[in-house]
C-alpha cells in the first residue's frame, strides 16, 4: 500500500526511483560474498563520480566512503548515512529476471536495495546541496553478514576526518508492511556470538566401531543438548537463541569419522544472558566429548554487541520518517535477536540509530523472510529509502 | 607344518612365490586398473604351459589347467584377487611400493603370487588328478567390482565350475594356522543416505525456519540405538555413521542436511530389520523436527556364506598341512568381501584365512594398515592349501 505523502521530499525520491531500481536489480544480479564486494564497489564509486560526490580514498579494497558537503548557510552537522552491500552464501530461488547468476550467492537479505537506495539518496542530495547545510557522510559498507565489515571501516579511518554527529542506517525487512517505518530507542538488536566446536575421536574400519571413537556421535549428543539451553538455562522473559548451522564430518562411507566440526550462532540481548549461554555452550561442549570418549576443542568467538539506538536519534527519525508517510505508519520497532556489525560503530558517533524499512506485503502471495532463498525485495520500498535518508539530512541541516 | 609329498612341493615352490610377491608389491595397481599385474600373470601362466581363457578382461585372468588322471573329475574354481589399495606403504621393506600413494596393504599380492606357484606346481603333477583346475585371477576386490564383472563375463561357465574356494592372509592368526567356518563369515555391507529437509531462515529466527541438522543429530542418536534395540544379542551387526554435512554459514538455518553411513549385517533377516528400521528412524527424526526425510538405501554384496561341505573339504585337506591344532574355527567378521558373489551363481563357495601373524596376533599391524606387509615365511602354507585341495577333490 501507497503511504507516501504528497512533499518535496517523496516526490524527489518517487524521481530517483527508477534509477535506484535498475541498479538494485544490476546487484542482485551479481551478488558478492563479505569481503570481495570488487564489482559491487566499482559501480558504487562509478555512479558517486558520475554525480560528482567527493570519494575518500581510504584504502579499501572493497567499500566506499564519499563525501557530500551541503552548500547551505549555517553550521551543519556530519551526518553517516550507512549501507552495506553483501550478500550471502545461498541459492537464489526469487525467480525474478534479475535473479542471482551467481551460482551459491544471493541477495536474500536485500542489501542489494539498501546500496541502490543510498546511491539514489546521494544523487538527490546532490540536486539538493543548496537547501542544507555541514556533510553528509555515505558510508557503502562491505561484509555485514560476516560482521567483519564495520570494523574493517573503522580500522581504516571511516570514523574520522571528519567525525559524525550522527549516523544512521537502514534496514529492510518483510515483518513490516511495505508503506511503515519501524522505530525504537534502546536495545533492538542482538548481541551475535558464534561457536565452533570440533569433536576429535578414532578413526577405525566402520564395521569395527569398537576400535574407534565416532566424532560425530558426539556432535550429535552437542546438537541436541545445545538445542536445549534457552528453555532451560535462561529466563523465559529474555530473548536468547542458540542455533547450530553447520555440521561438517567424516570422509569415506566405511571409515569412523575423528573429526566432527559444528558451528552455530548465539543472540541475545543482555550481557548477562551471553555469558550463562557461553558457559552452558562449553560445557556441553565438554560433557558431549566425554560422554563419547572423544576430545573437543572449543572456539568461541565474541561478534557483535547489542545495537542500542540513541533516544535523541530515533525521535529525529521518527519526526523525519512521519513527515514522509504520516505518524500513524510509523510504528514501534519490536527488538530482534539478528546480529547487525552496526553496533560496533557505537564508541565513534554519539547519536546512533538503526531502523527498518518495511517490505512485506502479504496481499500479493507469500511472505518470505530475510535469508530465505525465496526472499527478494520489492522495488517500491526503495522510494521510502531514499525519501528518509534525503528528509532526515534536511531536518538536521536544512 | 607337517611333512608330506604336498608340503615338500610347496616349500620348493615358495622362493618363486616369494620372488614373485615382492615384484607385485613393487608394483602396485589399484582395483580395476591392475593392468602390468595382469601381464606378469599371464606371463608367467604362458611360461608355464597354462591354457589362459579369454573371456574378455581388461584386467585379471582366468586360466585352466586340465588333470591328466582318468575319471570325471570336478571343475574346481580357485580365486586370487590381486589388486591393492590407495594408500601409502609404510611397511619400510627392500620391495616397498614404488607408486605413490598406492600399497598392497591387504596382501593381495601373496594371493596372486601364491596361487601362480600353486599352477606351477600343479602343471608338475597334472598325471596325479582328473576333472579341471579354474584360476581366476580377479581384479578390482577392493571396489568390490571385480567379481561382478568376472562373473558377467561368464567365468563360472565353460567349463561350469562346480565349486570354488579363496584364500586370503590375516594376521588376525598366527602364521601357521588356517581359520575356517561353514556358513555367513563376513558381512552384507550397504550403505545409506539419508537428506533431511527444513526450511532456511536467518539463524536468530529459528522460529522461521525449519532445522535439518537438528533431525540429522536425532538420527545419529536413533541409529546408533537399533543394535542395542532391535537386533537380538547373538547376532552380529553394525550401523553406523560415517559422513554428515549441512549448512553454509554460521548465521543460516540450514535448510538441508546429508548422513551416510554403513550397514553390516551377517543374516539376511537382521539385514532386513535393520533397514527399516533405519527408514523408520530417519523418517521419525525428521517429522520430530518439522522436516522431511529423503532415504536412499543400496544393498552391496551379500555376506559371504561358507558351504558346508566343500568347508569341512577344506578342513581336511589344511589338517594335512598345518600342525595339529592349528586348524581353528573363523570367527565372523563385519568386513565385506565380492567373493559372495561367486555364491550367488553357485553355493558350493567357500574363502578361509591364512594366519601370517609372527608374534602376538595384538601387536601385528592388521590389514588395511599402511604398515602392513604379508609375512614370506605363510608363503608354502598359502601353496600347500591350494595343492592339497585339488588332490583331495580330484586326486
Amino acid at each position: 500500500m501507497n503511504t507516501l505523502l504528497d512533499t518535496r521530499t517523496t516526490q524527489l525520491a518517487l524521481e530517483l526511483t527508477p534509477y535506484a531500481v535498475e541498479l538494485r536489480h544490476k546487484i542482485h544480479e551479481q551478488p558478492e560474498l563479505g569481503m570481495k564486494e570488487v564489482n559491487t564497489t566499482q559501480i558504487v564509486k562509478r555512479e558517486l563520480e558520475a554525480m560528482g560526490v567527493e570519494i575518500l580514498d581510504l584504502g579499501m579494497e572493497v567499500g566506499c566512503v564519499a563525501l557530500i558537503h551541503g552548500t547551505g548557510q549555517g553550521q551543519g552537522k556530519v551526518i553517516g548515512l550507512r549501507a552495506d552491500m553483501d550478500a550471502l552464501p545461498m541459492q537464489d530461488l526469487c525467480g525474478k529476471p534479475w535473479a542471482s547468476k551467481v551460482e551459491g550467492t544471493a541477495h536474500t537479505c536485500g542489501h542489494d536495495a539498501h546500496t541502490a537506495a543510498l546511491l539514489a539518496a546521494a544523487k538527490g542530495l546532490m540536486t539538493l546541496r543548496d537547501s542544507f547545510s555541514g556533510t553528509v557522510k555515505l558510508l557503502f559498507q562491505p561484509a555485514e553478514e560476516t560482521f567483519a565489515g564495520a570494523k574493517y571501516m573503522i580500522s581504516h579511518g571511516a570514523m574520522e576526518n571528519p567525525a559524525m554527529d550522527m549516523l544512521t542506517a537502514l534496514h529492510g525487512t518483510p515483518a513490516y508492511h511495505l508503506g511503515q517505518y519501524a522505530v525504537a530507542s534502546g536495545k533492538i538488536m542482538a548481541s551475535a556470538d558464534e561457536y565452533h566446536i570440533t569433536f576429535l575421536g578414532k578413526s577405525a574400519h566402520a564395521s569395527r566401531p569398537v576400535e574407534g571413537r565416532n566424532a560425530l556421535l558426539a556432535a550429535a549428543h552437542a546438537i541436541i543438548a545445545l538445542q536445549e539451553i534457552v528453555p532451560n538455562e535462561v529466563k523465559s522473559i529474555e530473548e536468547a537463541v542458540v542455533n547450530t548451522c553447520v555440521l561438517e564430518s567424516g570422509m569415506a562411507s566405511n571409515i569412523v569419522p575423528d573429526r566432527a566440526v559444528i558451528s552455530g550462532t548465539v543472540r541475545c540481548m543482555d550481557p548477562e544472558v551471553r555469558k550463562t549461554l557461553e558457559a552452558a555452550i562449553r560445557r556441553i561442549a565438554e560433557a558431549s566429548a566425554a560422554l563419547c570418549a572423544c576430545g573437543v576443542e572449543i572456539d568461541y568467538l565474541h561478534g557483535t554487541d547489542a545495537v542500542i539506538n540513541d533516544e535523541e536519534t530515533v525521535n529525529t527519525i521518527t519526526a523525519a520518517v512521519s513527515k514522509l508517510v504520516g505518524r500513524e505508519n510509523v510504528v514501534r520497532l519490536k527488538s530482534l535477536l539478528g546480529g547487525e556489525d552496526f553496533s560496533f560503530y557505537r564508541p565513534y558517533v554519539e547519536h546512533i540509530a538503526f531502523y527498518r524499512v518495511g517490505t512485506g506485503t502479504p496481499e500479493e502471495g507469500p511472505v518470505y523472510q530475510l535469508h530465505n532463498a525465496h526472499y527478494d525485495t520489492n522495488d517500491e520500498m526503495l522510494a521510502y529509502c531514499i525519501a528518509a535518508h534525503i528528509q532526515s539530512v534536511l531536518d538536521v541541516n536544512g | 607344518m607337517k611333512k608330506s609329498f604336498v608340503t615338500d612341493l610347496a616349500l620348493k615352490l615358495a622362493p618363486y612365490a616369494v620372488e614373485i610377491r615382492h615384484r607385485i608389491h613393487r608394483n602396485p595397481e589399484t582395483a580395476m586398473v591392475e593392468y602390468k599385474t595382469t601381464e606378469l600373470i599371464k606371463h608367467e601362466l604362458l611360461q608355464m604351459g597354462v591354457e589362459l581363457q579369454d573371456i574378455g578382461l581388461k584386467t585379471g585372468c582366468v586360466g585352466l589347467i586340465r588333470g591328466l588322471k582318468p575319471g570325471e573329475g570336478k571343475v574346481l574354481g580357485i580365486r586370487a584377487d590381486i589388486d591393492a589399495l590407495p594408500m601409502q606403504d609404510l611397511c619400510g621393506k627392500p620391495w616397498h611400493s614404488t607408486v605413490d600413494g598406492v600399497a598392497h596393504t591387504c596382501g593381495h599380492d601373496s594371493h596372486t603370487a601364491a596361487l601362480l606357484a600353486a599352477a606351477k606346481g600343479l602343471m608338475q603333477i597334472r598325471d596325479q588328478f582328473s576333472g579341471i583346475v579354474k584360476l581366476v585371477f580377479q581384479p578390482g576386490e577392493e571396489g568390490m567390482l571385480g567379481a561382478k564383472v568376472l562373473v558377467e563375463k561368464g567365468v563360472m561357465d565353460d567349463p561350469t565350475v562346480d565349486m570354488m574356494v579363496a584364500m586370503h592372509n590375516t594376521p588376525m592368526y598366527k602364521l601357521g594356522q588356517i581359520a575356517c567356518a561353514e556358513g555367513q563369515i563376513m558381512a552384507a555391507s550397504d550403505r545409506f543416505l539419508l537428506k533431511f529437509v527444513g526450511k532456511s531462515a536467518h539463524g536468530s529466527r529459528p522460529s522461521e525456519g525449519r532445522n535439518s541438522l537438528l533431525a540429522l543429530s536425532h538420527a545419529v542418536l536413533g541409529l546408533h540405538e537399533i543394535i542395542s534395540n532391535e537386533v537380538n544379542t547373538r547376532e552380529m551387526a553394525v550401523v553406523n555413521t560415517c559422513i554428515a554435512e549441512g549448512g553454509t554459514a554460521c548465521n543460516i538455518v540450514p535448510a538441508e542436511a546429508s548422513l551416510k553411513g554403513t550397514v553390516r549385517t551377517l543374516s539376511p533377516d537382521v539385514r532386513k530389520t535393520v533397514e527399516a528400521a533405519i527408514r523408520r528412524v530417519a523418517e521419525h527424526a525428521a517429522a520430530m523436527c518439522g522436516c522431511t526425510a529423503e532415504i536412499s538405501y543400496s544393498y552391496g554384496c551379500p555376506p559371504v556364506t561358507n558351504d558346508a561341505e566343500l568347508t569341512e573339504l577344506v578342513r581336511k585337506a589344511a589338517e594335512k598341512i598345518v600342525d595339529d591344532g592349528n586348524y581353528l574355527h573363523l570367527d565372523s567378521l563385519l568386513g565385506g568381501e565380492d567373493f559372495s558373489v561367486y555364491s550367488q551363481v553357485n553355493p558350493k563357495t567357500c574363502l578361509y584365512r591364512l594366519g601370517v601373524a609372527r608374534e602376538s596376533v595384538e601387536r601385528e599391524p592388521q590389514l588395511h594398515n599402511a604398515h602392513f606387509d604379508f609375512n614370506d615365511d605363510a608363503m608354502p602354507y598359502a601353496i600347500a592349501g591350494h595343492l592339497q585341495l585339488v588332490l583331495d577333490i580330484n586326486g
